[in-house]
């Protein structure tokens, strides 16, 4: 017997389709067991995109209920396969270093609305340690190479950011990493990805990392914060 | 009481086994009672480096088993007055003593040993963790290479985790020269990036080669530019005051050349 849902793993996301000949409320219940047996495996899936299944407005909004409340979902979308492509690139960009930059441009009223829960970690993290917190992260040390810090909201390090570091993993690109010497092996800001180019180089003042269009730039925080 | 020094790396072949050697020696030397830990069990090295292969009748694992008593197990060293050696078993592999016999036997050693240093395995495996389940304090070893302070890096992070707090740093197989041409880490950024208390450096020496396979620490020698640095390190184990040696590069000079070529003893 064929499955009547699908789950398929995007890239930025987890895609559900519902074989067109389903009954609801049986898909309903096929993508609950499905989800809850592997919840921890979906666990990091922030986004759904339901396919296939023409359900009607009361029954996506019945699905859309379900995933956000029991499952953590952030965001829900239907039959959104038509929807242009996500702009996240495969291959993670070079961020760039736009140090003459507009101010004006780099103006960033998200940096002051933040409010919410912070975690404050009092020592270097050392590879291979990984922390994940819901909110921000402050690190009072460094981060080494091979370390990772996931937030769902901004990353600052009161000290040299040298490992991995991925703000706003719940999807939001209006959060920033901000470091010391911001120097990572990887920079992630919701669901974009950037490396250092090769010659990059190190400067002695602290640095901004957040998203301007599709992409990752890193400016003076002084320039950032006026 | 005494206390318990693991001598540890994350990566193999960076020196953990010759610096145990070393200091152990070095320590026993200035008059103290030391007792040398092979915890690498399968893969014991620790034993042929100080020159005691021949003289193994019982092991770590003889002692945890019950088939002999500890002080049966142990190797009194030919040359050095209160240096003693409890091998490894060559035949067997990591899991054959587990952590609580470890810390049991580890106990047992400090009541009557000043200094008990643990040779730990390289990977940070069960056999890391059976070699640090008992120790007071730790040594990391590293050379200046990028895998090898990254290596270093993580290890510091599982001592931390696991409250060994005590945690130095030891540079080996520093080359003068390829700093210099900045081909190496040089001394100031793996501090910076390990953020530990430097304990010593060690230069790379041929001669550690040389007396690792004649089974006779360099420690012993007091002309060699690596047997000076693990001198100095046990003087600061010891707890003295002891300036970093001065890295000179080989003189390549005329006069340097003949004074090297006479002065060879």
């Amino acid at each position: 017997m064929r499955d009547i849902v699908a789950f398929k793993g995007k890239q930025s996301s987890l895609e559900i389709e519902i074989a067109s000949d389903a009954d609801f409320s049986d898909a309903l219940k096929a993508i609950a067991e499905r989800l809850e047996a592997k919840r921890s495996f979906f666990a990091g899936s922030a986004c759904v995109n339901v396919v296939g299944g023409s359900l009607s407005e009361e029954q996506q909004k019945e699905l859309e209920t379900m995933l956000k409340r029991d499952f953590g979902m952030l965001s829900v979308d239907f039959d959104s396969a038509n929807k242009p492509k996500s702009r996240i690139p495969r291959v993670p960009r070079l961020f760039q270093k736009e140090e003459s930059a507009p101010v004006s441009e780099l103006k960033s009223d998200v940096l002051s609305k933040k409010v919410g829960s912070a975690v404050f970690v009092m020592e270097t993290v050392r590879n291979g340690q990984r922390i994940d917190f819901d909110g921000d992260i402050v690190v009072c040390g460094d981060v080494n190479f091979g370390a990772e810090l996931v937030a769902t909201g901004n990353i600052a390090v009161m000290g040299a950011l040298r490992g991995k570091a991925h703000a706003g993993s719940m999807g939001d690109e209006t959060c920033v990493v901000t470091a010391y010497r911001l120097a990572p092996q990887q920079l992630r800001i919701g669901g974009i990805i950037a490396i250092a180019p090769k010659n990059a180089q190190q400067v002695n003042y602290p640095e901004i990392a957040r998203v301007v269009g599709d992409t990752i730039v890193i400016a003076p925080a002084s320039r950032v914060i006026k | 009481m005494g206390e318990a020094i693991v001598i540890t790396s994350g990566k193999g072949g960076v020196g953990k086994t010759t610096t145990t050697a070393n200091l152990g020696t070095g320590l026993a030397m200035r008059g103290h009672k030391v007792v040398l830990v092979d915890a690498d069990i399968g893969l014991r090295n620790l034993d042929v480096v100080i020159g005691l292969e021949n003289r193994i009748v019982y092991d770590i694992v003889d002692v945890v088993e019950g088939n002999c008593k500890l002080k049966n197990a142990l190797i009194k060293d030919k040359r050095t007055e209160g240096l003693y050696l409890l091998p490894a078993a060559q035949t067997r592999d990591k899991t054959a003593v587990s952590n609580e016999q470890m810390t049991k036997l580890v106990s047992e050693l400090k009541e009557e040993f000043e200094y008990v240093l643990i040779d730990c395995p390289a990977g940070i495996e069960h056999g890391f963790k059976n070699a640090i389940v008992a120790a007071d304090k730790a040594i990391v070893v590293t050379v200046p290479e990028v895998s090898a302070v990254r290596d270093a890096d993580r290890i510091i992070g599982l001592l931390l985790a696991n409250e060994v707090s005590y945690v130095k740093l030891i540079i080996n197989r520093l080359r003068k020269d390829m700093i210099d041409a900045g081909n190496m880490l040089d001394i100031d950024d793996t501090l910076e990036i390990l953020s530990v208390d430097l304990l010593g450096i060690v230069p790379e020496d041929s001669e550690i080669i040389r007396s690792s396979n004649i089974g006779e620490p360099v420690v012993i020698k007091a002309e060699t530019p690596a047997g000076i640095a693990y001198r100095n390190i046990v003087a600061r184990i010891l707890g003295e005051d002891v300036p970093l040696m001065e890295l000179k590069k080989e003189p390549t000079g005329f006069l340097s050349t003949l004074k090297r070529l006479f002065g060879r003893k």
